[in-house]
This record gives structure tokens, C-alpha cells and sequence, in this order.
């Protein structure tokens, strides 16, 4: 049977409870890879990104401290990871928007605004200092609080507001 | 805090949809063009990434499985870092002798009065009490048998050993 929560899951692992990592990696690999992704990640490394970070997360867990929730962990190694590779690829590749990027047709239209925005959005997001960047998706793409947010990225909770508002006002153009 | 930083802070969960507006936040919102900005761009940034081809999670926690079940850990376990230290402190002995030698005490000297170069003691420092002890007796062992008038490093007191080794690293 899988427990409950992700500290539940974290204990049956380092127990030698397999499944419990299956059931991690079920819970959280999309929205990693959806943050990765908004953090400048190219599309084509998004699964061998998100791979290595559950890698890492795992192979570390049994030391562990638990200082902050396992979503906060997770995504503070995949984001030092982005940033890695970040350095090694010197930044973000440009890939011309694919079928995938327009839905079924039935709304063309607000489907090409929405992708448009994205692309703004993204782009505008590769101009901001690492940090506001970081702050922002967790925030507004992860519905994080900023308690959460500042474990994840090794701030304080106020600093990360302040990230987060200064990200905001620099963003809110692209999406007048 | 103002209405616009309380509206703010409530972005987030109303976004994901674990809380919604209250009458008054929703009349601030269709007031107020930066909270509404705000919003906007909340709703665009929680939309990020979902016209991706969607990630499978069954598959990378099969690739997680092989990897963690291959994986060699960085930190070499101390029962497999042992026999290089004392390949470390055996070569380091091997050296002292071959120094010793090639110095060549004068007879009745001491040890303490061998020259050492310098260089070859910086391989012992890291050696435990145990292991130096062991390094010693390999040098102890290759060296002519004592005559009545020259001590052996085993005759050497705890003290007098230290002292030695001090010397010996100037």
C-alpha cells in the first residue's frame, strides 16, 4: 500500500520500499519539467533533466536532513542543475513553436493569443536575473508560498517576496 | 497591507484553485489595471509549459530504477580507501629506507640523526597512529640489526618517538 504523504514515501524508500519512488516520480516529474522548462531547460533535455534531478534527489535521500518539504528538494536540485547546464549550453535554444504548441483548432484564435504570450512571457523570463526568474515560477507557475520558495532556493522567505514583486513589475508588460 | 499586496498574496492559491475571490477582492480586481495585470500574468505564467508534449513518469521512474541499481557512489567506502593508504604508507617507507640508505647513517649513530628529506614525510601525514607504527616497524625491520651501542627506534619511548618525527619534518 503507498502512504500518504511525500514524507511517508521518502521513509518507505530509504526502508526499501521501491514503489515509494514510483509514486514520488508520479507526483511531481510534470511540474518539475514544466518549471525547468519556464527556467530556460530546452524541450528536447526536458526528460534527461528531470531524470537526473530524481536521480540525484534519490541517491542523496538517506542523508537527507528534511529541512524543508521534498518539493522544495527536489526542485532546488533540478534548478541547480538547470543552471549547470544553463552555463554549458550558454543559454536557452530557440525552437520554433511545434504542432504541440496549438491545440485541437476549436478556439485557433485564443490559442494563438495564449501561445504568443507564452513565447512573450518566456523570453521576457530569460532577461530576468536568475533568482527573480526562479522566485517568479515557483511562485506563480507552482502555487508555492514564499516559506516554500525560499527553502528551495536557499533565500529567506522576505527576500523572496521582494524577488518576487520586483519579477512582477517587469513582467506585467508582456501580458497587456 | 494594502488591498493590492492581500490580493497578491492570494494569487497563488487562487490560481491553483485551492481558495477563490471574495465579493471584495473580486470588485478590487475589476478596479484596480495592476492587480488585474497581475493576475494576467499569474494565469499566463501557471500555463507555462502545458502545451509541452507531456513527460511519462512511469518511464523515468523505470530509467531511476537502473540507474540507482548501477549507480557507483562517489565516496569510496572506508574498507576500500584502507589498502591505498597503506599502499600509501608502505611507498612512503619504501622511500624513507631507500633515503636512509642512500644518506647512509655513519655507524653508532642514531636515528635521530639520519637526514630525511623533507619531501617523503609529507606522505606520512596522513597515516593513523596505528599505521605509522606499522610504517616504522617495516623500517625498523629492513634496518641492520642493532649493535649493542645503537637503539633501535623500538627502544624509543613514546615521547622520544614523537620528538623524532618532529625532527625529521624540521
Amino acid at each position: 500500500m503507498i502512504a500518504e504523504t511525500d514524507d511517508d514515501l521518502v521513509t518507505s524508500f530509504c526502508s526499501g520500499e521501491a514503489l515509494a519512488a514510483d509514486e514520488l516520480v508520479r507526483r511531481h516529474a510534470v511540474a518539475l519539467g514544466r518549471f525547468l522548462y519556464a527556467a530556460g531547460a530546452p524541450e528536447s533535455d526536458l526528460e534527461d533533466l528531470v531524470q537526473e534531478t530524481f536521480f540525484k534527489a534519490f541517491r542523496a535521500l538517506p542523508g537527507w536532513r528534511r529541512e524543508a518539504s521534498f518539493k522544495s528538494w527536489l526542485f532546488r536540485i533540478g534548478a541547480n542543475l538547470n543552471r549547470d547546464q544553463f552555463r554549458r549550453r550558454k543559454g536557452r535554444e530557440t525552437v520554433p513553436l511545434d504542432d504541440h504548441d496549438m491545440a485541437d483548432g476549436s478556439d485557433p484564435e485564443g490559442e494563438s493569443g495564449a501561445a504568443d504570450i507564452e513565447r512573450r512571457l518566456l523570453a521576457e523570463l530569460d532577461r530576468l536575473p536568475r533568482l527573480q526568474r526562479e522566485v517568479f515560477l515557483l511562485r506563480a507557475q507552482q502555487g508555492m508560498e514564499y516559506d516554500q520558495i525560499s527553502s528551495a532556493l536557499g533565500t529567506t522567505p522576505g527576500a523572496a517576496r521582494v524577488h518576487y514583486h520586483h519579477a512582477v513589475k517587469r513582467l506585467k508588460e508582456t501580458v497587456q | 497591507m494594502t488591498p493590492c499586496e492581500r490580493l497578491s498574496d492570494r494569487m497563488a492559491k487562487v490560481a491553483a484553485g485551492s481558495a477563490g475571490w471574495t465579493a471584495d477582492e473580486a470588485g478590487h480586481l475589476a478596479v484596480c489595471a495592476d492587480c488585474a495585470a497581475e493576475w494576467r500574468l499569474q494565469s499566463a505564467a501557471g500555463h507555462l509549459g502545458r502545451r509541452l508534449p507531456p513527460l511519462d513518469p512511469a518511464r523515468i521512474a523505470t530509467r531511476l530504477h537502473q540507474e540507482l541499481a548501477t549507480d557507483r557512489p562517489d565516496v569510496v567506502p572506508l574498507t576500500r580507501r584502507r589498502p591505498v593508504r597503506w599502499a600509501l604508507g608502505l611507498a612512503a617507507a619504501a622511500a624513507l629506507i631507500l633515503a636512509v640508505r642512500m644518506v647512509g647513517p655513519s655507524v653508532g649513530s642514531g636515528p635521530a640523526d639520519a637526514v630525511v628529506p623533507g619531501g617523503v614525510l609529507s606522505e606520512l601525514d596522513e597515516l593513523s597512529g596505528q599505521e605509522l607504527a606499522s610504517v616504522l616497524e617495516v623500517i625498523e625491520a629492513d634496518r641492520p640489526g642493532p649493535s649493542v651501542e645503537e637503539p633501535g627506534l623500538g627502544d624509543l619511548t613514546a615521547d622520544e618517538l614523537e620528538r623524532l618525527l618532529r625532527n625529521w619534518e624540521g
